[in-house]
């Protein structure tokens, strides 16, 4: 172990040649390799795969944090209720974003999970999202096959683990953390659900927000893209509280409209990016730049309606 | 530190808005120019930042009629980090908490407009292009009337530090020789592993030790090799490296010509 700095939080370590990225590396390098393949065998039982973890990466000293306390199970990992989302923003809304957004951090959490045995099984991470069977089943049958086929089975399991675990941001880039790992994810989806309660309340807002963030994994990952994406227009957090917001206004007024998928959204998101391309929405006041939005929603839901009833 | 931006682009660049804009690539404003000058408050938290804009007279107008707000975007998008700092006075401070970051934050200063402005363009009263000359324009408050290209801060010694991989070097090796050509820069010479890395991980804490380590060594050479200044040829014929001696100065260290000088101090402060 290697020390931190004394208000730091443990995590994985990030030194050049026994970090988490060289693992990351020799791990996306080898596609259906000998090392995919022992890594997801570790990956069967909690004790060897956080054995193989141990011994891969080192770890930087840190305060631990408190772990999770309410029952998770291979499924609630996959997918975290609310419940359980709130409970992971309660236990570390004192982790500063700085370290919240590194997968560094997040793989050492999870570990912690599995070692304390607070999760039960490490196989869990390779559970895929839109299938029933469990994440052993998916690596017995991905082990089992061989050749180009096999090997690119290998490859996308071991990604899924990466990217359950920790995040991957070699492959899905910044926004990995915040729509992949499911510590991680909770983690901001709440914090941004708690940001705008706190500053913008309205006894009835939680549950419409909560609506829009946990709309569908898609409709999390677009606005999410929107937040962390270099190019981003959005000058400040207030406009993309604002927007999240009008959406949840909206779909609380009309439960059925064509905004609540993910490829309206996205559409909702191009042309709102083009006005905040030319405008500055930042110096508005919110109650101005919610106007603005307002109109946006309006004018979009009302166009694909309309399409909609062709 | 200035970073400014001209408008010498060709006239076909100033329609990207339906309104002249004064920022790089569009010709909107001939000869115009935007500045913005930094002075650091608390190092690594805050700066004074003095928007400064010339040749672009209808902005300049708006600006003494009041009509304008100066305002600057700090974003780290690694960490979902974006806030904006607004004033009406083209002087004001711009400051983040280092832990809502999870990168170096990104600065993007701008003049926008403080509130709706209706205005017929008279091309050689307002200094813009010809072919705005007669348009109407509704510009809407928040409308971008001047654009800084986005910058993010880092210190001079960084700018002086040119990064080559070097195939010839084994693992986690690294070199450092000076250069005079074209100016004065280090020329860092990288394994092909470190160089992969400290593109990717400048910032980890771990690339940032790496960092300090190279910046300790290229403060060395400078020591050693350019401590003496001898006339025309020497140190002090460089702007970066006067900066840098500056920068240090401002830090209270002294520099490589001081006989006090530790490179491995100035390294872990810089």
């Amino acid at each position: 172990m290697s020390a931190a700095a004394e208000t730091d939080y443990a995590e994985r370590d990030e030194a050049a040649y026994t970090s988490f990225t060289a693992l990351r590396g020799r791990l996306l390098g080898e596609k259906g390799g000998r090392f995919q393949r022992n890594f997801l065998m570790a990956a069967k039982t909690s004790d060897n795969f956080v054995a193989l973890m141990d011994k891969e990466v080192a770890t930087v000293e840190g305060r631990a944090v408190v772990l999770f306390t309410k029952p998770i199970t291979e499924q609630s990992f996959k997918e975290m209720t609310v419940d359980q989302e709130q409970t992971v923003y309660a236990l570390w809304r004192d982790v500063p974003p700085r370290i919240a957004c590194r997968v560094s951090f997040w793989a050492e959490v999870t570990l912690q999970h599995l070692r304390e045995g607070v999760m039960e099984e490490a196989y869990w991470l390779a559970a895929n999202g839109g299938r029933n069977e469990s994440g052993e089943e998916r690596i017995d049958r991905t082990l089992a096959e061989s050749g180009e086929r096999g090997n690119k089975m290998v490859d996308d399991c071991v990604r899924t683990i990466l990217r359950r675990m920790s995040g991957l941001p070699a492959a899905r880039g910044n926004r990995s953390v915040f729509v992949n790992c499911s510590f991680g994810r909770a983690w901001w989806r709440e914090r941004l659900v708690a940001r705008i309660i706190d500053e913008h309340p309205d006894g009835e807002e939680r549950t419409a927000l909560l609506n829009v963030v946990r709309a569908s994994q898609q409709y999390w990952e677009n606005l999410v893209t929107m937040i962390v994406s270099r190019g981003s227009v959005f000058g400040s957090s207030k406009v993309q509280d604002a927007l999240v917001n009008g959406l949840a206004a909206h779909l609380r007024v009309d439960p059925a409209s064509p905004l609540r998928n993910a490829t309206a959204l996205a559409k909702v998101l191009r042309r709102f990016s083009n006005i905040a391309a030319s405008r500055e929405l930042g110096i508005l006041a919110f109650e101005e730049i919610c106007g603005v939005v307002d109109a946006l929603l309006k004018q979009i839901s009302h166009s694909l309606a309309k399409q909609e009833d062709r | 530190m200035i970073v400014s931006t001209g408008s010498s682009a060709p006239a076909s660049g100033c329609r990207a808005f339906p309104w002249p804009v004064l920022e790089a690539g569009n010709g909107s404003f001939v000869g115009g120019l935007y500045g913005v000058d930094l002075e650091h408050k608390k190092s690594g938290r805050s700066f004074m930042l003095t928007h400064q804009i010339e040749g672009a007279e209808l902005i300049e107008r708006w600006i003494r009629k009041g009509h304008v707000r100066f305002a600057c975007s700090v974003s780290a998008p690694v960490s979902a980090y974006r806030r904006l700092h607004v004033s009406e006075e083209p002087t004001h401070i711009v400051e983040w908490n280092p832990d809502d970051l999870g990168s170096y934050p990104l600065f993007t200063p701008m003049i926008v407009c403080g509130r709706d402005i209706d205005h017929r363009i008279n091309a050689v009263d307002d200094g813009v292009n010809a072919l705005w000359d007669g348009m109407e324009l509704h510009l809407m408050k928040g409308a971008r009337l001047a654009i800084c290209s986005t910058f993010a801060l880092q210190s001079g010694l960084l700018g002086l530090l040119d990064f080559r991989p070097k195939e010839d070097l084994e693992a986690g090796q690294f070199q450092i020789e000076p250069s005079r050509e074209g100016g004065f820069r280090f020329k860092v010479s990288l394994a092909s592993d470190l160089f992969r890395y400290l593109r990717h991980q400048r910032q980890e804490p771990s690339g940032r030790n790496i960092m300090t380590h190279i910046v300790s060594a290229a403060l060395s050479r400078l020591q050693r090799d350019f401590g003496d200044d001898d006339g025309d040829e020497g140190w002090e014929s460089y702007a970066n490296l006067l900066a840098l001696a500056n920068e240090l100065e401002k830090q209270g260290l002294p520099n490589w010509s001081d006989d006090t000088f530790q490179p491995e101090m100035a390294a872990t402060r810089l």
